[in-house]
């Protein structure tokens, strides 16, 4: 036993994992400092803040925070915009007001419209994101619990999220009654009996989420099922805001109100002209 | 569902409820639902036909989307940034140039110049300030215990742990709000600032535009710097050629 170990000390590995260099470690560890640093005193600190528990007591319906930061971001810097405008003093009054309210309607109009289409957008997303995880199974097949569930298809997940316990229960039938079989034929003598039980009230899923949570469960696919959810809502935000409603509704608004503005003043004029 | 280990209350706190007979009843077990229940009447479940065979299934199915979807809910405020680099830098100025006449041609590209250089500064700025908070936020879903405990009744969680924060509807919601309060509320505006200073010197070094007059924001000109390269696009030229 010893020559082994003496031998396996001595395998040398030509490849394995590379080696860090030397010149960087200060300022990796310097680094490393500073993220401790943030962990500690930014983000634990704010967690334990008299605000996040306010918070969390005013918010409980509140589900999704990615859209309402983005809109608050949005609004603080619309509102930086429009204090700009009136304060700028090469405009003159009338101009000045022109434009903030011109950037006040802007942010209302982004603002409304994007709440509307990411709510609009959920119940379709929902359906994507199942069907980005069914890809996901069928690629990585561990993810699907195949050791209690067996070889399901991912194709079915919809199914399958309503009838996993039945899969399993059944499972569970032919476990218990292999292991009657074995004890007829003398085995679990003087141990204890392995007793399986089916899933009490068991729970049909509507939500991916909730399914992966409590039945899949695997880490890394909550963590892309939270990004799926975060992608929508950055993605609807940032379209609304900074192309739906600038190029696609402002500037044809800005057209047309430009053209109502020139044959008013034509219709003035020729009015002037009869008087 | 999670059957959790069996629980006795031997205080004498606890009140009557016929319902907690109704618990009990499962031998000792105290059973919690997190998901929520479809009724049995529903519509035909879907199937997914022809599943990881569609253009949006390859997609899905690619490594570098996947990191990508990652990347939104990890680094939530570079992502946002880099939405805002795909539409206002590429997709606002297309849109803008090509709605544009022959009048306003000039007017779109400086606008389109403009657009990029700020979605631009916005990408660059928010990825290298938020580096560290995104790594410090790393540490603390690596470690909650470390950074967390104590704040069991604040996340409703029974203890800190990776599993038991996962399902915490508070950690997720103060957790977002945490990791993109430093850019969209704390550094909103410097940003902004920033990127307004920054725009005159990028457009007249980059693109080799140069502000004329200083009259208003709608009747701004601008110039072309004697740049062969911005002529032959001024003029409409190929500029592969």
């Amino acid at each position: 036993m010893q020559v082994n170990s003496v031998n396996i000390q001595k395998t040398a590995f030509s490849g394995g994992a590379p080696v860090k260099s030397k010149l960087f470690k200060p300022v990796t560890k310097k680094y490393d400092e500073l993220t401790d640093y943030i962990a500690k005193n930014y983000y634990s600190s704010f967690y334990r803040s008299k605000f996040a528990k306010w918070f969390l007591d005013k918010t409980k319906n509140v589900k999704n925070m990615t859209t309402h930061m983005s809109a608050v971001g949005a609004t603080l810097i619309s509102g930086m915009y429009t204090i700009r405008t009136l304060q700028n003093d090469k405009l003159d009054h009338e101009k000045r007001k022109t434009l903030a309210i011109n950037d006040v309607m802007t942010w209302a109009i982004s603002t409304t419209g994007a709440y509307l289409l990411d709510g609009k957008l959920a119940k379709w997303w929902d359906g994507v994101t199942t069907r980005f995880v069914a890809n996901y199974l069928l690629d990585n097949p561990k993810a699907k619990r195949s050791r209690t569930f067996g070889d399901w298809n991912p194709a079915d997940i919809n199914k399958f999220m309503g009838n996993w316990y039945e899969v399993k229960n059944k499972k569970i039938d032919a476990l218990n009654k292999k292991i009657e079989t074995e004890i007829a034929n003398g085995a679990y003598k003087g141990s204890r009996k392995p007793n399986l039980h089916h899933v009490e009230n068991p729970v049909r899923y509507k939500n991916i989420r909730d399914f992966n949570l409590d039945v899949l469960k695997n880490k890394h696919l909550t963590t892309l099922i939270d990004g799926m959810g975060v992608l929508k809502s950055l993605f609807v935000f940032g379209m609304v805001y900074r192309y739906i409603v600038p190029v696609l509704v402002m500037k044809p608004a800005n057209k047309i109100g430009a053209y109502i503005h020139k044959k008013n003043a034509e219709k003035q004029e020729q009015n002037s002209k009869a008087v | 569902m999670k059957i959790h280990s069996i629980q006795y209350d031997t205080s004498l706190k606890q009140r009557y409820n016929p319902a907690d007979k109704m618990k009990g009843y499962n031998a000792g077990y105290n059973i919690t639902f997190n998901g929520s229940r479809a009724s049995t009447s529903e519509a035909a479940v879907k199937v997914f036909n022809n599943l990881g065979k569609t253009f949006g299934d390859k997609i899905f199915r690619s490594g570098k989307f996947q990191k990508l979807v990652e990347v939104f809910e990890e680094k939530t405020v570079v992502a946002q940034a880099l939405v805002a680099l795909v539409v206002a830098g590429v997709l606002r100025p297309a849109t803008n140039m090509a709605m544009a006449g022959k009048k306003d041609k000039e007017d779109s590209m400086y606008a389109a110049a403009h657009a990029i250089s700020s979605a631009v500064i916005g990408f660059v700025v928010s990825s290298i300030v938020m580096a560290p908070f995104d790594k410090a936020f790393k540490k603390i879903k690596a470690e909650p215990k470390k950074y967390l405990t104590g704040l069991e009744k604040l996340f409703g969680v029974e203890e800190i742990g990776k599993r038991k924060l996962e399902k915490s509807l508070p950690y997720k919601k103060i957790s977002k709000m945490a990791q993109m309060i430093p850019d969209s509320i704390v550094l909103g505006i410097p940003k902004a600032m920033m990127t307004i200073a920054l725009i005159p010197p990028i457009l007249k070094y980059v693109f080799g535009w140069e502000k004329k007059s200083n009259k208003t924001q709608n009747t701004e000109n601008f110039v072309f710097m004697d740049k062969p390269v911005f002529n032959k696009f001024k003029e409409g030229g190929n500029l592969c050629k």
